[in-house]
């Protein structure tokens, strides 16, 4: 015990070693930050080429996880004239109204999605246990295994990598911490505010750095490339469903068999959509920022607009935090 | 030389509002011709557009500025300017023009024409001497249209790019509409025109419809190609073994899949040697 608690960094001057500890927290900060960079070294592969026939749904998936996927595979529903976005109730529902015109028509995940709607169902039916991205996720399965191969999404074998590298860091500040914390009680001391506020803001940043983001540098470089590309098609796409043009419900597919107004929803998201005959669906499902959303392990499939969701690195599922207001207009985390 | 150039297919002048277009029908594009004069002091975000197309597609640079009928020389700074760019493309070739842009130190803003003589000769020579020093990547030159001809010319045109080009040792990047439209301006046969080159020296075609303003036709880049160029286009194909071919629309654009109509009928004209 006299060792443990009689020795100069137990007895050393609260300012003297809090300066200390703020070192400490910077370096290992800073280690974690490198153990990250190194993990991911995809900035040095070649950015891939845009493939001839794009699948929005993918697409969408990379750029926001499984419920980002989900619901532009809904939205192709409602372009297509199936699904309409009704108010019953008091609350908002996606219904039913129609049966595709043949077979080959939709698509395998658009037709699944199609069987889980119903008659009817409820934004907030999105996520959860039986909601519709548990519904897809044989095909979320596919994309994901698709996405890791090309290494435009961290795998779970670079989260098992880093996982340890992110614990010890984390212990390291909590350690250090907690022990200068229980030598100043032993000593007498209770003027520990200070080292409280330093530990938590120390575990906090060493936390958010610690984060291993959903896209590689290479997925997020190759997404902006697709923004890039496509650029002008959101306007395009879009201008051709504003109330003053003739709405189409029906999709044009002059472009390679893929729609242009779902392809930018795919890469842009449901914003694109505002101004448009289909402003509703951006109301229910406010657009969420694109690219830095989620970590590693989790399908992003947490939130929508404008809260900020942080994912855990648990290899699934997603966790609010942050205090901030998942729910609301998103029907909670999970992807409602 | 040039019969080792690499065979491109048929192409499209690369224009901001087909980005989304391009990658679409990327299978029905062989390659993109950019103008680089757009990339020479590019933002941030045209570098990137610059970096996605390069990913993307293989790339021939036009420029329009370095001016190889300038008695004064190459502006150095351009040409710098332009060999950075080609250095990050890496194309099989680049093009410029048989005219001058420049006079005084000053930019026209227009493809001026030269006049036909010797001493006109001897100034590309020169010039084209002064950007091989800088720029490795072969180049080839494209004739352009003309609103009138010097008294003081002493051979033809047709007799003046086959000089310069042969003497040069530069390949032809021949615009079959220039040349569609100044022989209808100026009444002489495009065949004779033909046979006056070297056909073995043309690399590249570039096509387009014309434009008719009163009497001339005007290279406007605005509309679809029509028969006669069709026919220039066809000849000059099935006789010269063109390794390229790129359709150049500038304005009034139609839609995307009218563009491409005209790719795959240039494409089935084209015997890619």
């Amino acid at each position: 015990m006299d060792i443990l608690f009689d020795n100069p960094l137990a007895a050393m001057y609260g300012p003297y070693f809090l300066i200390l500890f703020a070192f400490v927290v910077f370096f290992t900060v800073i280690i974690l930050a490198l153990c990250k960079g190194l993990i991911d070294r995809t900035d040095r592969l070649g950015v891939p080429a845009i493939p001839g026939r794009l699948d929005p749904f993918e697409i969408a998936f990379l750029r926001g996880g499984s419920g980002e996927m989900a619901r532009a595979v809904v939205f192709g529903l409602v372009q297509k004239g199936l699904v309409e976005i009704r108010g019953q109730g008091g609350q908002t529902v996606f219904a039913r109204v129609g049966n595709p015109a043949g077979p080959g028509v939709l698509q395998p995940i658009e037709q699944a999605a199609l069987g889980w709607l119903g008659n009817y169902r409820t934004p907030t039916e999105f996520a959860g246990r039986d909601g519709l991205v548990t519904h897809l996720d044989q095909y979320i399965a596919g994309y994901r295994a698709r996405l890791e191969q090309g290494q435009l999404l961290n795998s779970g074998g670079n989260l098992q990598i880093f996982r340890p590298v992110k614990w010890t860091a984390l212990l390291v500040i909590l350690g250090l911490g907690l022990y200068k914390l229980a030598a100043a009680l032993v000593h007498g001391h209770y003027n520990i505010i200070l080292l409280i506020i330093f530990t938590i803001v120390g575990l906090l940043i060493a936390r958010a750095v610690g984060q291993l983001p959903r896209l590689t540098k290479l997925g997020r470089v190759y997404l902006e490339r697709l923004e890039t590309a496509f650029e002008n098609l959101k306007y395009t796409a879009a201008a051709a469903y504003t109330p003053a043009a003739e709405a189409r419900a029906v999709p044009q597919t002059t472009f390679a068999g893929v729609d242009p107004l779902l392809l930018s929803v795919g890469i842009f998201g449901s914003g694109i959509l505002i101004g448009t005959v289909f402003s509703a669906y951006n109301d229910v499902f406010p657009q969420r920022s694109a690219i830095l959303s989620g970590s590693a392990g989790s399908d992003g499939s947490g939130c929508a607009g404008g809260s900020s969701c942080s994912s855990g690195d648990s290899g699934g599922g997603s966790s609010c935090g942050g205090g901030s207001s998942c729910g609301g207009g998103c029907g909670g985390c999970g992807g409602g | 030389m040039i019969s080792q150039f690499p065979n491109l297919g048929v192409g499209l002048g690369f224009r901001e509002r087909f980005r989304a277009d391009v990658f679409l029908h990327r299978e029905k594009i062989d390659f993109l011709e950019i103008t680089a004069d757009h990339y020479l002091d590019a933002t941030p975000a045209k570098l990137d557009e610059l970096k996605l197309l390069k990913e993307n597609f293989r790339l021939v640079p036009h420029s329009l500025d370095l001016s190889l009928g300038s008695a004064e020389g190459i502006d150095r700074a351009y040409l710098e300017k332009l060999a950075a760019l080609i250095e990050f493309i890496e194309p099989p070739w680049f093009s410029d023009h048989f005219c001058f842009t420049r006079s005084g130190g000053r930019r026209i803003g227009h493809l001026a024409p030269v006049p036909y003589t010797r001493e006109a000769a001897d100034v590309f020579a020169a010039n084209i001497a002064a950007v091989r020093k800088v720029i490795r990547t072969p180049l080839i030159l494209e004739n352009i249209t003309y609103l009138m001809r010097f008294p003081s010319s002493e051979m033809t045109e047709a007799a003046f790019l086959k000089t310069v080009s042969d003497e040069t040792g530069c390949g032809l990047l021949l615009d079959v509409t220039n040349l569609f439209i100044n022989a209808e301006n100026f009444g002489f046969d495009w065949r004779e025109f033909l046979d006056e080159l070297t056909l073995e020296r043309v690399v590249q075609l570039h096509f387009v419809g014309s434009h008719r303003h009163g009497k001339r036709l005007i290279d406007t880049h605005s509309d679809k190609t029509e028969a006669g160029i069709w026919e220039v286009f066809e000849t000059v194909a099935a006789r010269a073994g063109i390794k390229a071919a790129v359709l150049e629309r500038d304005g009034n654009f139609p839609p995307f899949g009218e563009i491409l109509e005209e790719l795959e009928k240039a494409r089935e004209m084209v015997h890619i040697s």
